[in-house]
């Protein structure tokens, strides 16, 4: 094992936040769309699957490189989510609106086993290279020097989720699809369409989770028909450290959760990371169930 | 004023729940300026009345006509739009929003000039909540809420204000301030349509009330001559007791909850 | 309407669940063939290594029918998907040793698997042809119904310990290990020759199969002070591992088992695997003869498992055509197979079953493909 210097603990630490930005990002889609629509999508990690593929295919049509290339990759991918997630609203969700509460989660289960399948039909099951020409090589960051990219997705990990806050806070449609999240008849009664907000709300998180797919493409350097599987467990895991239905504990959920994971594979081993995280949620849900910081911050959603 | 057509008028409303019917053919109307009073027993039909009107509950049979055009089939969304607001039972507020974010909501559907206008109107009535506007209306007191859920159904600046129980759960000291509100709110000419099972105070702020009895329309009238009948006072007003002594703390047997 | 539209979702999901589950039936029994299950991961991470077996096993089946088949019958070909999962290996192992219409089985692509697979053919008494998991003792065990066509990890791993020691003189060696028998064994064997041969082991780092992001291992790398990496990986970690390494701006020589050996190496490290280096069994002309029709036919060039899964094709087809065509007469033949020419050239079987190899090339990628190494 490698001495604990500063600068190896602050690469560390780097590596942790990259990483823990993909999981907020997915957190944060979910429980956005588990706020308004009181259902999980199963399916959020096929539309990080699926966006983080198409991207690919456009990555060869945007001429740029350097920075405006991973801005168009970033807004392509939001784009491409928010169609997908407008198109499993209205194709899963809103047929079943008033069908049984087990029905949507038993649809997007399908739907997640139906998009897997498919991309790995068309595309094949294999590793499917993904590179940005940006952000390429290390930055000093103190004493340590660190991969630019580390930091650009960390970055932007933190730029989104604020964001999406100040949209949620101060436009009215923000109000609106909180409104809807914590009484959607209320909301009504104010003039509010709550099948809109509710397929809004479903954009914007379907959003969240492609941008996060092309971050973790450009971050792994691949992309693969099975990556959604474990962008959904991880994102439901940081859900569940922050509180269900707390953005802002989504987004801390998923930080901490990258941090914990790269500090025990450095520092015990990585064969052991993925055992050691899930016994700390069980510990975590059976002692705190409402989240690591669930009733510390009163603002859910 | 009594021969202009009615600001709304309920025509032969019956609402059914899986069958069973609820409100059979009730028939009422609320003028311009009117503070209308719909009071009866705990199930009487009130509340499902109300809902059907603001759009929540469907409607069976009948109609409901706001300024003579049909509610019926409207989306409850779009019912203030047209001039329409249930404040509803429980007071409802979001109670993790700002009071801010509360009043913003209430003035959804209005442009940004009006909703800016609407709130000075509301923090004018309520200075209360302009103090706690930045506050989480989750953490109002009980009477602070119903002033918010009355003063966000306002930033609609609608036509009608329909008011589902607004002294539920009130200390009575809170009543009485609901009560004044409403005197308030009437003396400015707003419209109210208001169901309570405190037939008491709601007799005496209304200028006509309907005696709604297991889903039907048994009574109805000008408040004072409502309050005055020994039915009512039999059956809605406690046996045998005088009125309430102004300011007095006197509950009547149907607001205990 | 909103009926009609919940059936639909439902099919759909039935549909997506089949699509899921099924792996190929075998058909009725029929004595004009002579049928061979080839089981791999067909779905899955791994997918890309069933592919291989089927389009080897496939190949080498067309061939021999087109040229009257054996002994009278034509060679089919029946792929299983055992998803590289120990427990589903065993399931659909025991589904194909109780189809008496099989004759022979090959496959199962890892050691985990097919330790999980190889008592359920002996029990069942169906001979299982390996060709491509590498743990020395699979042959070891004295299992008489299990041969193997593709060569053991010692061999490989024991020639790229002698490279980097001795041939380059590189003495500080990382090693990463993939978390599994296969990854486990190779290890062994490269740190006891590395070490025997004088070199310094200073970071050895384990990873799991899912594993995609090795942050923790790169900055343990990075500190190790490491002249050489050597991974045994399969293409996909590797690609992977050294991709990330190089843009967290690690500076060594990799090296790699020759389990890496596939298109999709240089397809998806591109410029980053340049000079990789590995090993492979050598190559005859007869493996070129292969590699050529496979490339006008797939137009691809095939990775190793193509050419072992053709090879195992030719061996059963042989071992039939002498001794006959039952499970057992195929299970004598194969243990009589010597210097029978095939795709990997003279084919012989030891006492353990195990196909003798005796000499290996180095490769290296250059140019975003396999060549020969030259000092």
């Amino acid at each position: 094992m490698a001495a604990v210097t500063l600068p190896v603990v602050i690469d560390q630490l780097v590596s942790g936040l990259a990483i823990g930005g993909v999981y907020a990002l997915v957190a944060l889609g979910f429980a956005l769309i588990f706020g308004v629509l009181r259902a999980a999508q199963f399916a959020h990690g096929e539309v990080y699957m699926v966006v983080a593929f198409l991207v690919l295919g456009v990555l060869p049509w945007l001429p740029w490189s350097g920075p405006l290339q991973f801005l168009l990759a970033v807004v392509a991918a939001a784009v491409f989510g928010a169609a997908a997630g407008v198109l499993i609203e209205r194709g899963v969700f809103r047929p079943l609106a008033a069908a049984p509460h087990i029905a949507p989660i038993i649809s997007t289960i399908g739907l997640m086993i139906l998009l897997q399948n498919l991309v790995a039909y068309l595309k094949g099951s294999e590793l499917h290279r993904f590179a940005l020409a940006w952000p390429q090589g290390n930055v000093a960051l103190g004493p340590a020097s660190v991969p630019a990219l580390k930091l650009v997705i960390f970055g932007t990990a933190l730029v989104i989720p604020a964001l999406l806050q100040v949209a949620l806070t101060r436009t009215q449609l923000g109000r609106a699809i909180r409104a809807t999240a914590i009484d959607p008849e209320t909301a009504r009664l104010m003039g509010v369409d709550t099948a809109r907000t509710s397929a809004v709300a479903f954009a914007i998180g379907s959003a969240l989770a492609g941008i996060a797919g092309v971050l973790v493409g450009a971050l792994y350097g691949v992309v693969y028909a099975t990556m959604g599987v474990s962008a959904l467990v991880k994102g439901y895991t940081a859900t569940i450290i922050g509180g269900v239905g707390n953005l802002v504990g989504a987004v801390v959920g998923g930080l901490l959760l990258g941090v914990f994971e790269v500090l025990v594979a450095s520092y015990v081993s990585p064969r052991w990371t993925d055992s050691i995280v899930f016994a700390v949620l069980i510990v975590l849900l059976a002692l705190r169930p409402h989240g690591l910081i669930g009733r510390a911050i009163p603002e859910k959603l | 004023m009594s021969q202009a057509a009615p600001l709304l008028a309920v025509i032969d409303l019956t609402i059914t729940y899986g069958g069973i019917r609820a409100v059979e053919q009730v028939s009422l109307t609320l003028q311009e300026g009117e503070l209308v009073a719909l009071i009866g027993a705990n199930g009487a039909g009130k509340s499902s009345t109300l809902r059907a009107v603001a759009g929540l509950v469907p409607i069976a049979a009948g109609d409901v006509r706001l300024a003579g055009e049909s509610l019926r089939g409207v989306p409850a969304h779009q019912i203030p739009r047209r001039g329409l607001v249930l404040v509803p039972e429980g007071r409802r507020v979001f109670g993790e929003l700002s009071v801010l974010d509360n009043l913003y909501l209430g003035g959804y559907t209005r442009t940004p000039e009006e909703r800016e206008a609407g709130l000075e109107r509301v923090f004018a009535l309520f200075p209360r909540l302009k103090e706690r506007a930045r506050q989480a209306a989750g953490t109002l007191s009980g009477g602070e809420q119903q002033m918010l859920a009355i003063g966000r159904a306002l930033m609609a600046n609608p036509r009608v204000l329909l008011l589902d129980e607004p002294s539920l759960g009130l200390a009575p000291v809170v009543v009485e301030q609901v009560f004044d509100l409403l005197r308030r709110l009437h003396a400015a000419g707003v419209s109210m349509l208001l169901v309570e099972q405190n037939a008491r105070m709601a007799l005496a702020v209304a200028d006509r009330a309907y005696v709604l009895q297991t889903g039907r329309i048994v009574m109805a009238g000008p408040a004072a001559e409502l309050a005055a009948s020994d039915a009512v006072r039999a059956r809605y007003l406690g046996a045998g007791r005088m009125p309430v002594p102004p300011g007095g703390a006197a509950t009547g047997p149907d607001d205990s909850a | 309407m909103r009926r009609g539209r919940i059936r639909w979702l439902f099919a759909v999901l039935v549909l997506a669940l089949l699509a899921a589950g099924c792996g190929s039936a075998g058909g009725a029994s029929d004595s004009t063939e002579l049928k061979i299950a080839v089981v791999g991961p067909m779905t899955g991470d791994a997918a890309q290594y069933g592919q291989d077996f089927t389009r080897g096993a496939e190949l080498a089946a067309e061939k021999i029918n087109a040229a009257g088949g054996v002994a009278g019958k034509q060679i089919s070909i029946v792929t299983f998907d055992d998803r590289n999962d120990t427990t589903e290996a065993a399931s659909v192992a025991q589904k194909i040793a109780t189809d008496a219409s099989i004759v022979a089985s090959m496959g199962h692509f890892t050691s985990s698997t097919v330790y999980a697979a190889m008592p359920i053919y002996k029990s069942n008494e169906l001979p299982l042809v390996v060709i491509s998991a590498s743990d020395p003792k699979i042959t070891e065990q004295g299992n008489e119904w299990v041969f193997r066509v593709s060569p053991t990890n010692n061999l490989g791993a024991e020639a790229m310990a002698d490279l980097i020691v001795k041939q380059l003189g590189l003495k500080k060696i990382a090693v990463f290990y993939l978390n599994t028998d296969f990854g486990k064994s190779e290890r062994e064997y490269f740190v006891a020759r590395a070490t025997a041969n004088g070199g310094e082991i200073v970071l050895d780092e384990a990873y799991q199969p899912d594993a995609k992001d090795f942050s923790s291992s790169i900055i343990k790398l990075k500190n190790a002070g490491a002249e050489a990496v050597y991974l045994s990986s399969y293409y996909s970690d590797a690609v992977l591992l050294i991709r990330q390494a190089k843009d967290a701006g690690v500076e060594a020589r990799w090296f790699a088992s020759g389990a890496i050996i596939s298109p999709q190496f240089p397809e998806i490290g591109g410029q980053a695997v340049e000079g990789v280096l590995t090993s492979r069994v050598s190559q005859g002309e007869s493996w070129d003869a292969v590699a050529a029709e496979y490339r006008s036919k797939h137009g691809a060039e095939p990775s190793p498992f193509v050419i072992y899964a053709y090879s195992a094709v030719q061996a059963i087809a042989a071992a039939a055509q002498d001794a006959g065509t039952s499970r057992e007469a195929i299970r004598d033949g194969l243990a009589k197979i010597k210097d029978l020419e095939t795709a990997l050239g003279p084919l012989t079987f030891d006492e353990n079953r195990q196909a003798v190899y005796q000499s290996f090339d180095y490769l290296v990628v250059k140019d975003g493909q396999f060549q020969p190494w030259q000092p």
